[in-house]
């Protein structure tokens, strides 16, 4: 019989340590269980079935050729609701990734263990980064791009601007997975948690309206913009602005988030 | 004490939440390869300690080292020393006690999967949850639980195990079996734990230290906390007869601390308290003896029982706070 094979003890120490290990297991409470497929189906439902309603909403057209009006109003729609609807759903999915974990005990078990404070934070970042972005935003604009070129045909919408407005789509979004993570760590119940997010998404709303220059630094703007890129291709002022200013903003709420769960206490 | 020698030493450890000290200022020196026991009542401040020496809560004053590592800068050296059983071990429901282990020594090992499932193996059929390995933990009994929290906290096979009431929701055949395990485990390993079932702790324990209010009260080998207190030493003497000549007899001796009456049915004891235990082997029965008038029908070096000693030790603290 073979000499039995040491165990190989991990060396990761500092920032790191315990990172590959959560990661791993927060992709399996998404692709270990039944919930990837229930966010699949949602997110597909609710947003490419919406459009599909919008889509046939007025009957079949006449002439069998859909007018600019109905393909702008379907970027709109997409870029718009679809943004709206799917940035609630980061928050909803996400309220309990941290608050759960410290209010059950598991975080502080974890925490016995070899597991860097920042790792946790960063486990629960990326793997619901990964996952929602491809459930709430890749797959549904892949959905939508297919819908859009078997009614409107090739070329529409044009791939690159397409794929720019989906890329700010997915700056918006990681704003509020890092957004609920960072409220995760601050709260101690679900509910001030998601009340949180969706009142500063709502004020998104109401804001701009107030102070104008908000919709430049915030992610308020970016699902207004998006659809302009995709339908004129180009913008009245340079798109990087809101989009920078979202990042910077996401940077500092995972900055919060990881110094936060630092000082936590169990 | 070497501080090589030991698993834990804290100096002047505190911890103050809001205002309130759940840890004031405790000294404590676990020696390596013993099973410690840490007991008090209910808000004694043992949980809180264990929560400091984890790195789970941070002293507000004092400080702690854990085989010579600083529980503040080192805490994940340390934790990748040690093994921990919560008072109420909470897991990811929808994994099995398999996937829980596999999980948890994967903060410790990376490999070769085929090792560390070995390792899950054995420590399965270790805590008697092999043929329970592959449910959810949702379905899982206290007993269970607790099991499976043992197994996790030596998956690693840990220099040091800290347990926080092990016992506490188990019926008495898994009590057995958890100290069973606590003693097999003696020899390559420290087990610091805490409980405040005093049976189970003179049953196991090498060395006790007892925490009431926040504060150290005690601390000392076990054999040491039963002997008696302060040094002193309790001989029982059940005898008939008029006892007052002996009694006369045995105040001369300096020795004798004191001597309290307990009336018996048709008799009497003295539970004699000495300073100098050979003496009193030697001396104290003669001397009880030297009076024809007085029959002794029982003599003997009085055992405590620990619940004995610990509610001394806790009353006597109470009366000097």
């Amino acid at each position: 019989m073979a000499a039995e094979q040491a165990l190989v003890p991990v060396r990761a120490l500092g920032w790191t340590a315990g990172l590959g290990n959560m990661l791993d297991k927060e992709y399996g409470t998404w692709f270990r269980t039944r919930r990837w497929l229930v966010h699949l189906l949602l997110w597909v439902g609710v947003i490419n079935g919406f459009l599909l309603l919008v889509y046939f909403g007025d009957g079949p057209s006449k002439s069998g050729h859909h007018s600019w009006q109905k393909y702008s109003e379907l970027i709109e729609v997409f870029f718009r609701v679809g943004g709206l609807f799917g940035s609630i759903g980061v928050i909803t999915a996400l309220q309990g990734a941290v608050v759960r974990e410290r209010t059950m005990g598991t975080a502080a078990w974890l925490l016995t263990k070899p597991l860097a404070r920042p790792a946790f934070v960063v486990s629960k970042l990326v793997a619901n980064a990964v996952t929602v972005l491809l459930f709430i935003v890749v797959i549904p604009t892949v959905g939508l791009l297919i819908q859009m070129r078997l009614a409107f045909g090739p070329g529409y919408p044009p791939a690159l601007p397409f794929l720019a407005a989906m890329g700010v789509l997915v700056v918006h979004q990681l704003f509020y997975v890092a957004f609920t993570v960072m409220l995760g760590t601050l709260f101690s119940a679900r509910g001030a948690v998601s009340g949180t997010g969706i009142g500063f998404l709502i004020s998104g709303n109401i804001v701009p309206n107030l102070w104008p220059p908000s919709l430049m630094l915030t992610p308020w703007g970016l699902t207004q913009f998006a659809p302009g890129m995709v339908l004129h291709g180009k913008l009245p002022f340079p798109v990087w602005m809101p989009v920078a200013g979202t990042l910077v903003l996401t940077a500092i709420c995972v900055a919060v988030a990881v110094w936060r769960f630092e000082l936590e206490e169990f | 004490m070497a501080n090589t020698d030991l698993a834990i030493r804290t100096s002047g450890l505190t911890k103050t939440y809001q205002g309130v000290e759940a840890v004031r200022g405790i000294d404590l020196e676990v020696p390596r390869n013993t099973i410690f026991g840490f007991l008090g009542p209910n808000g004694a401040g043992k949980t809180t300690t264990i929560k400091l020496l984890l790195g789970l809560a941070k002293p507000t004053a004092g400080g702690a080292e854990v085989f010579g590592q600083d529980i503040g800068r080192d805490t994940l050296e340390i934790r990748r020393r040690v093994g921990y059983l919560a008072q109420d071990p909470r897991y990811y429901e929808h994994m099995t006690a398999r996937e829980t282990l596999r999980f948890t020594a994967r903060f410790f090992y990376q490999g070769p999967a085929s090792g560390i499932d070995r390792r899950i193996g054995e420590t399965l059929e270790l805590v008697g949850l092999a043929d329970k390995a592959d449910r959810p933990i949702k379905g899982f009994s206290g007993g269970e639980r607790q099991r499976l929290g043992i197994a996790q906290a030596q998956i690693n096979q840990p220099d040091l195990l800290i347990l926080d009431e092990p016992a506490a929701s188990l019926d008495p055949m898994g009590r057995r079996d958890v100290l069973a395990v606590m003693a097999n485990l003696r020899e390559r390993t420290t087990v610091f734990y805490s409980t405040h079932i005093l049976e189970d702790v003179q049953r196991v324990s090498d060395i006790v230290a007892i925490m009431h209010l926040g504060r150290l009260i005690a601390q000392a080998p076990i054999g040491e906390l039963l002997a008696g207190q302060s040094g002193e030493v309790l001989y029982a003497v059940t005898l008939k007869g008029d006892a007052d000549d002996a009694r006369q007899r045995l105040s001369g001796f300096p020795w004798i601390a004191g001597i309290d009456v307990v009336p018996m049915d048709g008799a009497v004891q003295w539970q004699v308290r000495v300073t100098d235990a050979e003496a009193a082997e030697a001396d104290l029965l003669r001397a009880v003896l030297g009076s024809d008038r007085v029959r002794v029908t029982a003599f003997g070096r009085h055992r405590y029982d620990l619940e004995e000693v610990f509610m001394r030790i806790v009353e006597e603290a109470d009366n000097g706070r």
